[in-house]
């Protein structure tokens, strides 16, 4: 753990001269490598025979390993700048808190302790002011001291990865090594991963953090903490992966076939959503929490689960699971609406902390409804996305609750459109340790009635847009039961509509969005308008506006009050 | 030599200056490792990252790594120019018997 005196300390331009002789030092390698290779080839048209095949293919081969050599440490210096970055953002946020707070009653002692001086009290008026001043400093050294804790972590475990192939086999015989057959497979009760990684000594859960950080990442159970150290590790070295297989398929050209094509589309969307979240891991600036990868796969879509501020220290705790479209490629959107109800809860209550957290751990549907006869049913119309991410949305929450440290945080588990009913589904079948539901432009959560849930009634909020067109996501045997007119009774496609009173929820107020579009035919006929229900979907997505009666009143849901707009 | 059919050949002198060109990969590992101070600059400095812990780890089994591969370089070219040796040993030393055969100076 970096302290705050030695971030102060830090000299993050030494790693970046270090990285400018790695870069020297790997083009020799990698230089001199394809001279062996070269003289090799020489020796071949001046030397035939048997020893002359032994003596080329040895150059081969020695001019491989010098290539070798030249990819592995090459990753070295983008390591070190990384890490140069993030450290000095984190030194140059707590430079700027002292400095600023110098000329003020608001004290920082070297340890990085926030107080106030008797200086504060002198005009009673101004204590508030002080007061407030000193809990966000306190907040942005925190967040600084954290970010720089868990660059630290991943530059050293990424560092350890890229060593040479024979010393990488000798650290496997480490004294602190932990054989991988003890590491608890994913998807083991959070309490028992728990009780596991807490009976490690620090040595060993170093060197699965340093080693095994794909082991170690996605399991709940795990602290926060070194849950991001190891997924920040993870995220780099597939970022590498993935950039190196973009840049082999882009040399291709023309040449690639339509299944490259696809899988360059693939690859380059997933970078999009790790640029986001790279991003948004080295922002510490003013107003933000740290953020915490707390999982990372690049598996299927890719999925990420990044949490602003640590939810093993916050009073509060948002889960927010996102719907369909919902992917690792997506995820810089989503992170704004975390970031966003951080700020709507820190308003309804200044006193408490909050941590929101962004799900993407499940595969969602990529569409509302596939025209594909191919891929008929693999869209938001069917609820298999919602059933199988379940037992991961389930097992998440308790690990929150397993790692939480002092008090009971209060959490809430908040789904927008299908990622509400996976939120519904997994309350429904699973029980979800959670002391509130949301329930946003929702298709439906899986039951008739909020008491369905498992989670007190009263708890149980919902809010669709006057404009959303969500609640016209008809079932299908309810639209040719009731027929195309908006008839309340009918069911939504995943289950009755929560922010009906019939219901059973709390229904909180929401913006009526932007106003409807109409869809006109211009086809030939008769119709300058089809009868089929009509289309806005901004206001499908409008929940998280700034100044939005919904983002307010999620604020004072999430920190355990009522909603106050109407 | 081994083998049925097999044979070889050799431009001495060209697989000599070939061999000898090899210093210079050598000779650039080891400028390239004497000049790699700065792989260490975050020594010193930034008490409590384990990270310099990692880095100075790190830079050592790379510098491990170079003097390793730079003596592979090294052994192959001793190899090689052993060969040439003992290639042209082997023809002086048959040039000279036939030569002291044609010579009558013996058999």
């Amino acid at each position: 753990m970096v302290t705050f005196a030695e971030l102060r300390q830090a000299q993050p331009e030494t790693y970046r001269q270090a990285s400018r002789a790695w870069a020297t030092l790997v083009e020799v390698i990698g230089t001199q490598g394809d001279t062996v290779t070269s003289r090799g080839s020489e020796l071949g048209t001046v030397w035939a025979g048997p020893a002359a095949t032994a003596a080329t293919g040895h150059f081969t081969r020695l001019g491989e390993e010098f290539g070798q050599g030249a990819q592995i440490a090459g990753r070295i210096p983008a390591v070190l700048d990384t890490h140069a970055a993030a450290v000095a953002q984190a030194k140059a946020t707590v430079d700027m808190v002292v400095s600023v707070l110098a000329p003020t009653p608001v004290l920082v002692s070297p340890a990085g302790t926030v107080s106030l001086s008797p200086a504060a009290y002198a005009v009673p008026a101004m204590v508030p002011f002080w007061q407030a001043l000193a809990a966000q400093a306190r907040t942005m050294i925190n967040g600084a001291v954290q970010a720089a804790t868990a660059a630290d972590t991943a530059a050293a475990g990424q560092l350890n990865g890229l060593m040479p192939v024979a010393t990488t086999t000798a650290a496997t015989t480490s004294s602190a090594s932990v054989p991988l057959s003890q590491v608890p497979a994913q998807g083991t009760n959070p309490q028992a991963v728990n009780d596991w990684w807490e009976g490690l000594s620090d040595e060993q859960r170093t060197w699965l953090l340093e080693n095994h950080p794909e082991r170690i990442g996605n399991l709940d159970g795990i602290p926060a903490v070194d849950r991001d150290a190891a997924n920040r590790s993870v995220l780099a070295t597939e970022q590498q992966r993935l950039e190196d297989r973009r840049d082999e398929l882009n040399a291709l050209g023309d040449d690639r076939n339509g299944d490259q094509d696809d899988e360059l589309e693939r690859i380059n969307d997933q970078l999009t959503g790790i640029t986001a979240i790279n991003e948004r891991l080295a922002d510490t600036g003013p107003g933000k929490q740290q953020a915490f990868l707390l999982g990372f796969s690049t598996d299927g879509n890719g999925q990420a689960i990044v949490a602003m501020g640590n939810p093993d220290t916050a009073d509060n705790i948002v889960t927010y699971v996102p719907g369909t479209t919902t992917r690792l490629g997506s995820i810089g959107g989503d992170l704004g609406r975390a970031d966003i109800m951080v700020d709507s809860a820190r308003a309804a209550d200044p006193s408490e902390s909050t941590s929101a957290i962004v799900w993407v751990g499940y595969e969602a549907p990529q569409s509302i409804i596939n025209t594909d006869l191919g891929e008929l049913g693999q869209d938001a119309t069917n609820d298999r996305y919602a059933e199988a991410a379940r037992d991961d949305l389930d097992r998440f929450q308790d690990g929150l609750r397993v790692t939480h440290e002092g008090e009971r945080s209060h959490n809430t588990v908040l789904g927008h459109s299908y990622g509400s009913t996976v939120v519904g589904y997994t309350a429904r079948d699973n029980g979800l340790d959670a002391d509130e539901l949301i329930f946003v432009g929702s298709p439906g959560v899986g039951v008739d009635n909020a008491s369905q849930l498992g989670v007190d009634p009263r708890h149980v909020w919902s809010s669709t847009a006057a404009n959303d067109p969500i609640q016209y996501g008809y079932n299908f045997g309810d639209l040719v039961q009731y027929g195309l007119g908006l008839d309340p009774q009918a069911d939504l496609i995943h289950g009755a509509n929560p922010s009906r009173a019939e219901f059973g929820g709390q229904v909180f107020a929401s913006d009526p969005g932007d106003p409807l579009v109409r869809w006109t035919w211009e086809g030939p006929g008769p119709f300058d308008v089809i009868p089929v229900p009509h289309f806005s979907a901004n206001a499908h997505s409008q929940y998280w506006d700034p100044g939005s009666a919904s983002l307010e009143n999620m604020g004072q849901i999430i920190t355990g009050n009522r909603p106050t707009r109407n | 030599m081994s083998g049925d059919g097999a044979f070889f050949s050799v431009e001495y002198d060209q697989v000599g200056r070939v061999a000898g060109r090899l210093s210079e990969v050598t000779d650039a590992l080891a400028d390239a490792k004497a000049g790699a101070a700065d792989l260490q600059a975050v020594s010193g400095s930034n008490a409590g990252f384990t990270t310099v812990d990692a880095a100075l780890r790190c830079a050592q089994a790379w510098l491990d790594e170079v003097d390793r591969l730079t003596g592979r370089v090294e052994t192959a070219r001793t190899r090689v120019t052993d060969s040439v040796t003992t290639y042209r040993d082997t023809d002086d030393t048959a040039q000279g018997w036939f030569r002291t055969f044609e010579t009558g100076l013996e058999g």
